[in-house]
């Protein structure tokens, strides 16, 4: 048995230990929102967080995953169903076509912006280039993140001065 | 609601439409019409036709009758419905349609295909007269149920409108449902509809962001098992002997068996069964396209471009002269993102298919034929595709799915590898042409071109005749069988005719006559054509100490569609000043209809080529959903870019050399410029497009590199040596 974590559910398995985590997730969960697109890591839709990085589950072993905490594209919106604000820039662009490859593009724009909540274009290019998108929404998806990089800024900014505010109040939030 | 009543109404629906889109005979025509009952809505529900019905709840549910992959008919379609019903789209319940002939459509040769960017061009008008239809039902039944007059009941955004107040529509479904279908319904003015022609957020979006959207490779059923195919590497080989012995000794393998000419490991899970498959020994024969490679298929190709049909060297004058030039293109994988993948469930009782295609005849069809079945005993449970750019207009995945569900009695959801799609595609044809320039005094006097590619509809025929012609509608059937001739018209589709003045112009088309399995490729064969007629036309500029676009726009009528399109692009575009250090080229090309005019800002730099900017005009009539139109000009220019970048497959002894992205690359989001799309104001019915902002990409981004480098590329990919 391999037990490690999914959006927060604790996970077991009894697989063989070089199992892809990309088919442990959508055969043995039945989580299909990760996709498979090419097998050796070369086209990033079956991107995934581990430990909140951003991985290939198509080509990391399950073993890897043991005792590690993994999000997936369903596990990023909030428990009552409002989107992660890199989904919502994603529906303001009119992002997706086919949509295949968008789980893979979103959880490595939600990793980019974690790391680098302002990124510039070229933050933008480099951490997206292991995508493909064969519908070539790359347009809309730099949009996309540009405007989900202001709402979470905006957010975070809302955030901070509410509590210098309640601070100067003598208040602990 | 009786059957008698379906009828009716269908009928009525037809006659109507008929007279209003022009004779576009939607939903009959078919010859096996009959086979087939009319689409019935559950029970409980008012229908209004094939297309609308409103369920005991009171949500509109409505039969999308295209497949989407991408290019956006889920949401695009539904808007026209929704505008004519004055509903919101995202209140409209879709449903992707199960197979029926009330589906099809004349442009799609009587069949439920999506393809030729006709779905908005098609179904504009159609689904606008079904709209109308369920509105002025539901108008006369909130009149007798609140029996108030009919002229104070209208549908709205926010609900059923009644006097002064908003009801729910399930109060009246019932009534409806008690209602003859009315015989004609007017159709709102143009001027109401003020929700087209605006952006709109596409409905499936949320879906598509979450993963909720579900694909074909995404069904799981209880007691299935998962197989994957080892099918010769050779075009059109097939097993002789093999040995599956340790396969069937590995983890999760069930069993290996042969289906027709292949290997299908059957296991547990995919990644088990994609194991095992690798360990399979088979012997193959090579099939009929043993020994062939790409030199092989240039060889052919040039020994059936001559002789030109006319000899412009014979009596040459003192004051002519004869330009030739050489143009090829290779073939090119689909490569959508999903790998095709179908889930077949053969029982005695019937068949249930889940998978996402294009073409639902054809695999109802085939499948039905092929396991002697009825075909209302196969039920299609069509999905969204993960891209398809024309390959899932073939059947071969989910056949493939059902022969294997028979042969074990469970239901079988059978799994591409990415090397299994990339090595048996129906290709993009490699094509080849020459063009012949005679000019007099430095002015055009004579143009022929020669071109040979494989023939698509020939590809196609056996799909259709081999397997399915005693049940395919015979008109079908006939219009297939005539394109697939010795000159292919998709081979010529583009340059049959030209809209410039070349004096004499004479084109013709051969089909190439080794058995490559090819297909529709976006665009089709408008993709390589665009690219032979624009380089050409850009050489024969520069040969002319011309300006390619003031050369372009005195061989065209000066107040003809392309031209002004010309002229607003290079306006667009700044022609003839670009950034330092990049440089122009231009294409305007017409296909399905839409015309699109491109403009390339691009440089080389140590032979690297860098596309900056693309500047792009369509003319697609009424832009119904302009952020779409805009977003598949987007799609479409990317698209094209990657195939005049890298797109490339090879032939080795009949066997295709590449299989997975790292040998067919595909544009990265560092690769992909900045695109500006710009829409021109009509008023005409609208045109699809899907395909149309493909062709002019290649041959604007050549000429952009000859005005870089002097050097003029004339095969595809381009190659900087």
């Amino acid at each position: 048995m391999i037990k490690f974590t999914v959006n927060g559910e604790p996970q077991a398995v009894d697989v063989p230990d070089d199992m892809p985590l990309l088919w442990v997730l959508r055969e043995q969960l039945n989580m299909t929102g990760s996709k498979f697109g090419c097998g050796m890591g070369l086209c990033g839709a079956c991107t995934i967080h581990l430990d909140g990085a951003p991985i290939r589950s198509c080509s990391t072993p399950i073993s890897f995953a043991e005792g590690r905490q993994i999000t997936t594209i369903e596990g990023l919106a909030s428990e009552d169903g409002h989107l992660h604000p890199v989904q919502q820039a994603w529906v303001a662009e009119n992002v997706p076509q086919c949509g295949y490859c968008q789980s893979g593009q979103i959880m490595s724009a939600v990793a980019l912006l974690k790391n680098t909540p302002n990124p510039s274009d070229s933050d933008i290019e480099s951490a997206m280039s292991g995508n493909i998108c064969r519908c070539g929404t790359y347009p809309r998806i730099k949009k996309a993140i540009k405007r989900a990089s202001k709402a979470q800024l905006a957010l975070s900014t809302e955030k901070a001065g509410a509590v210098r505010f309640a601070n100067a109040e003598g208040e602990i939030l | 609601m009786s059957a008698t009543e379906m009828v009716l109404s269908r009928r009525g629906f037809i006659k109507s439409t008929a007279a209003v889109a022009g004779g576009v005979a939607i939903g009959f025509g078919l010859s096996s019409c009959s086979e087939l009952a009319p689409p019935k809505s559950p029970a409980g529900f008012a229908q209004a036709n094939a297309f609308l019905a409103v369920s005991p709840e009171g949500n509109i549910v409505f039969q999308l009758p295209k497949a989407d992959m991408g290019q956006g008919v889920y949401h695009g379609l539904t808007s026209v419905v929704a505008a004519e019903l004055n509903v919101n789209t995202a209140d409209i319940i879709i449903e992707h349609a199960k197979f029926n002939p009330a589906y099809a459509d004349e442009a799609s040769f009587n069949m439920m295909i999506t393809g030729g960017s006709a779905s908005m061009r098609v179904w504009y008008q159609p689904l606008r007269e079904a709209a109308a239809t369920l509105r002025e039902l539901l108008r006369q039944a909130g009149a007798k149920h609140f029996a108030v007059n009919k002229d104070t009941v209208d549908l709205s955004p926010d609900g059923l409108v009644v006097g002064d107040e908003i009801k729910s529509l399930a109060e009246i479904v019932a009534v409806a449902r008690t209602l003859p279908i009315p015989e004609s319904a007017g159709l709102r003015p143009d001027s109401a509809l003020t929700s087209l022609g605006v952006a709109q957020q596409r409905v499936d979006a949320p879906d598509k962001v979450t993963g909720e959207a579900v694909y074909g490779v995404d069904i799981n059923l209880p007691n299935m098992v998962t197989a994957v195919m080892l099918r010769s590497p050779h075009l059109g080989g097939k097993v002789k002997s093999f040995d599956a012995t340790k396969a069937k000794t590995m983890y999760g393998v069930q069993d290996v068996i042969e289906i027709d000419g292949a290997i299908a490991v059957l296991a547990d899970n995919y990644w088990a069964a994609n194991q095992a498959v690798k360990q399979v020994q088979v012997v193959w024969d090579k099939g009929s396209l043993a020994g062939i490679d790409n030199l092989a298929i240039a060889k052919r190709q040039r020994e059936i471009l001559q002789p030109l049909k006319a000899d412009f060297n014979a009596e040459l004058q003192a004051d002519e002269r004869v330009l030739e030039f050489e143009y090829s293109v290779p073939y090119l994988a689909h490569a959508a993102m999903e790998p095709l993948c179908a889930t077949a469930d053969v029982r005695d009782d019937g068949i249930d298919i889940w998978c996402g295609n294009q073409a639902l005849d054809f695999v109802v069809g085939n499948i039905a034929k092929r396991l002697n079945r009825s075909k209302e005993s196969v039920v299609l449970h069509n999905l969204f595709l993960g891209g398809a750019f024309g390959r899932r207009l073939f059947p071969d995945y989910a056949i493939e799915a059902a022969m294997v569900s028979a042969a074990i009695g469970r239901p079988v959801k059978l799994m591409w590898s990415r090397e299994n799609d990339m090595q048996h595609d129906f290709y993009r044809p490699s094509g080849r042409a020459i063009f012949q320039v005679k000019l007099q005094n430095d002015k055009v006097k004579a143009v022929q071109g020669n071109a040979a590619a494989n023939g698509i509809y020939e590809s196609m025929l056996p799909v259709m005749l081999g397997t399915v012609a005693d049940w395919l509608p015979r008109r079908g059937v006939k219009a297939v069988s005539k394109m697939a001739g010795k000159s292919d018209p998709a081979i010529g589709e583009g340059l049959t005719e030209l809209h410039y003045d070349f004096g004499e112009y004479a084109f013709a088309s051969t089909s190439l006559d080794i058995p490559v399995p090819v297909g529709f490729w976006r665009s089709v064969g408008h993709s390589i054509n665009a690219f032979y007629l624009d380089t050409f036309i850009d050489e024969l500029a520069v040969s002319l100490d011309e300006d390619p676009l003031a050369f372009r726009l005195n061989h065209l009528p000066n107040s003809g569609k392309q031209a002004k399109m010309l002229r607003r692009i290079a306006e667009l575009a700044d022609w003839g000043n670009a950034p330092e250090g990049q440089y122009q080229g231009v294409s305007c090309h017409e296909s399905f209809q839409t015309t699109v005019a491109q403009v390339v800002n691009a440089s080389v730099v140590g032979g690297a080529i860098k596309v900056h900017k693309v500047f792009c005009l369509v003319d697609c009539g009424k832009a119904i959903n302009p952020d779409m139109v805009k977003a598949q000009m987007e799609g479409g220019i990317n698209f094209a870019l990657t195939a005049a970048l890298y797109g490339e497959i090879s032939l080795e002894d009949g066997r295709v050399q590449q299989s997975n992205f790292h040998d067919y690359p595909i544009i990265r989001m560092h690769e992909a410029p900045e695109i500006e799309v710009h829409i021109v104001e009509s008023t005409a019915p609208p045109t699809g497009v899907g395909e149309p902002g493909v062709p002019p990409l290649a041959p604007a981004l050549g000429n952009a590199i000859f005005a870089a480098t002097g050097k003029r590329l004339r095969d595809l990919p381009f190659k900087l040596a």
